[in-house]
């Protein structure tokens, strides 16, 4: 639901910061900011309810900040027994029905609540932001704080955050036109002062299982790497490509070319695919003989499938249709050298 | 034979441990019987409610005995295949009670006692149970403790957290969208590294339950250990 990475010292710092210029009390961007500086701040627990693609799933979260870095728990209330255990730059992830466990390196980014983090430094040109008249979530009072987009082409959120803690209660990723697309609720919240290491262990015991591993970070360099480098014309509004790396994906029988776009809040993946022999002509732009563009909706988020200059590409993102199928559209195929870095996102 | 013995008999075919012989014994009496069938088909109600299977019609008289089955139900202080046949007695209330007075579905994380051996061994019972509103946590901790897995589970609880007889991932409910095509399940995954970390969440369990699709390379604990330095 949160879009891309956000960096919780950082922006800790800059919250404090920017508290100290006092913005107005009715500003809707002071709750933002204190909603900011609770969450990288403050140690929570509790139960929530997310809500995507026509799926509920409950879920109870652990999250402790500290001076060994953020770990985070979260687990299944649905009898599945899976849990998601993000601790020291890895993500485990348990699945007792299967008895596996997942392992990934992660950078310590991709928490559950980070991506709130953004709200507060949206372009004004693209989201409005306004607070609505309070209301009451899980029985607390909360300050309703909309962030809405300012044309069709991306989503707009609203959060709930609870006047007592400025913790967010609830949040909505919105259409344009006011449908949720996504929703998490909290519906039991707590912040202890100390949280035990032991409320952040698995609570299955995984030896004897199948232990799988992934690496989505598997970048390629010299030879593997493309001849074509892939630029942008006529972007959406607002959005601009913010990381390119080329990377191998698993299964994959040639590197693939992973662009990021994102307009500061919300974020869609490129991938290029290397053009396969015979695969279409080259130069042609849309559709091949062999495969029309096609969309598919993915939960919140949406893919396009589509050919560019005989190169299979993939557009995904938590973004209206049009825009991931604009932003598939403005590449162009270009000379290997020159364009923007190689490597790393944001 | 008295009605408890036959009971007791009925209980251990539905566990699958009366001998053969007896089975094909008891079966011809369940043919004769009727007051035996309704017990039968009543374990095979609790069976179905405590598996979140659609419950079967049950009878209006039921609430009378579930109410006082509740309030009666001793509470449980060994793990064996007895205990289990007493809580169906109680369970049986609470299902029935729950059909009756409309039913809030409680996730019970029964307490299995388990060494790692008889994590392997042991045989799913119990994933969830019915109660009443109202069921006040006395008892339903009695109902929690008691669905056990069968046999070879006999060992202490884990340190952290006593864990479940076995798991139960829920159907997706209709309409939903997280199918995920093959062809695109590693660029929704590579995506997801750059995006939502409840998407991430998502796609991770819709991937498990497909195989083909998993992005993974088989390791080790010790491999994943030695990757990344993480206490465990």
């Amino acid at each position: 639901m949160f879009r891309t990475s956000a960096r919780v010292a950082a922006f800790a710092s800059l919250s404090l910061g920017a508290a100290a210029v006092a913005l107005p009390a009715d500003d809707p961007r002071t709750w933002l900011e204190r909603m900011g500086h609770a969450i990288a701040t403050r140690n929570y627990q509790g139960t929530f309810v997310h809500e995507h693609g026509g799926q509920t799933d409950t879920l109870h979260i652990v999250h402790r900040v500290g001076d060994s870095g953020v770990a985070e728990r979260i687990q299944a209330m649905d009898g599945s027994g899976r849990e998601f255990v993000r601790r020291a730059g890895q993500l485990r992830t348990y699945f007792p029905d299967q008895r596996v466990v997942l392992v990934e390196s992660t950078a310590q980014e991709g928490l559950l609540l980070t991506e709130l983090l953004q709200l507060n430094t949206v372009a004004p040109q693209l989201y409005r932001l306004s607070e609505a008249p309070q209301a009451r979530v899980s029985g607390r009072s909360a300050h309703v704080i909309d962030v809405e987009p300012q044309d069709e082409l991306r989503y707009g959120y609203r959060v709930w955050i609870d006047e007592a803690s400025a913790m967010p209660l609830k949040t909505q990723l919105r259409t344009p036109a006011g449908s949720v697309v996504e929703q998490l609720v909290f519906t039991e919240l707590t912040l202890p002062a100390q949280i035990d290491d032991s409320a952040l262990e698995p609570q299955v015991d995984a030896r004897g299982w199948r232990w799988l591993r992934h690496d989505s970070a598997v970048r390629v360099a010299g030879p593997g790497a493309p001849a074509v480098s892939w630029q942008s014309e006529q972007l959406p509004a607002g959005f601009r490509m913010t990381a390119r790396s080329t990377r191998l994906l698993p299964g994959a029988r040639s590197a693939v070319t992973h662009l990021v776009f994102s307009d500061g809040l919300a974020t869609v993946s490129v991938f290029v695919e290397q053009s396969e022999p015979g695969a279409a002509a080259p130069g042609r732009r849309g559709g091949t003989a062999h495969a029309a563009p096609s969309m598919t909706t993915l939960g919140p988020s949406v893919a396009f499938s589509t050919f560019v200059d005989g190169h299979k590409v993939i557009a995904i993102g938590e973004v209206p249709a049009d825009t991931v199928r604009a932003i598939a559209g403005s590449l162009r195929a270009g000379e290997a050298a020159g364009g923007p870095r190689d490597g790393g996102h944001q | 034979m008295n009605r408890d013995e036959l009971d007791s008999q009925l209980s251990a075919m539905f566990d699958g441990e009366l001998p053969a012989v007896e089975c094909e014994l008891l079966s011809r009496r369940l043919t004769r019987e009727e007051q035996l069938r309704a017990t039968w088909s009543r374990y095979a109600v609790i069976g179905a409610a405590l598996r979140a299977e659609p419950v079967a019609e049950v009878r209006p008289d039921f609430a009378r005995r579930v109410s006082a089955q509740l309030h009666g139900a001793p509470a449980a202080a060994a793990v064996n295949v007895r205990a289990a046949r007493a809580w169906r007695g109680a369970a049986l209330g609470a299902a029935v009670a729950a059909s009756v007075a409309g039913a809030a579905i409680m996730l019970l994380r029964g307490s299995v006692p388990a060494q790692e051996e008889a994590l392997v061994a042991y045989s799913p019972t119990v994933e969830y149970a019915v109660l009443p509103h109202g069921t006040d946590q006395r008892a339903a901790s009695q109902l929690a403790v008691l669905p056990v897995a069968h046999g070879r589970a006999t060992g202490p609880g884990r340190e952290q957290g006593l864990e479940p007889a076995s798991y139960v991932v829920p159907p997706r409910s209709a309409g939903n969208t997280l199918a995920i095509p093959a062809s695109l399940a590693n660029y929704a995954m590579a995506h997801s590294a750059v995006s939502s970390p409840l998407v991430r969440r998502s796609l991770l369990s819709t991937l498990i339950g497909n195989e083909a699709l998993l992005p993974f390379e088989d390791t080790g604990p010790a491999a994943a250990d030695t990757q990344t330095d993480v206490p465990h």
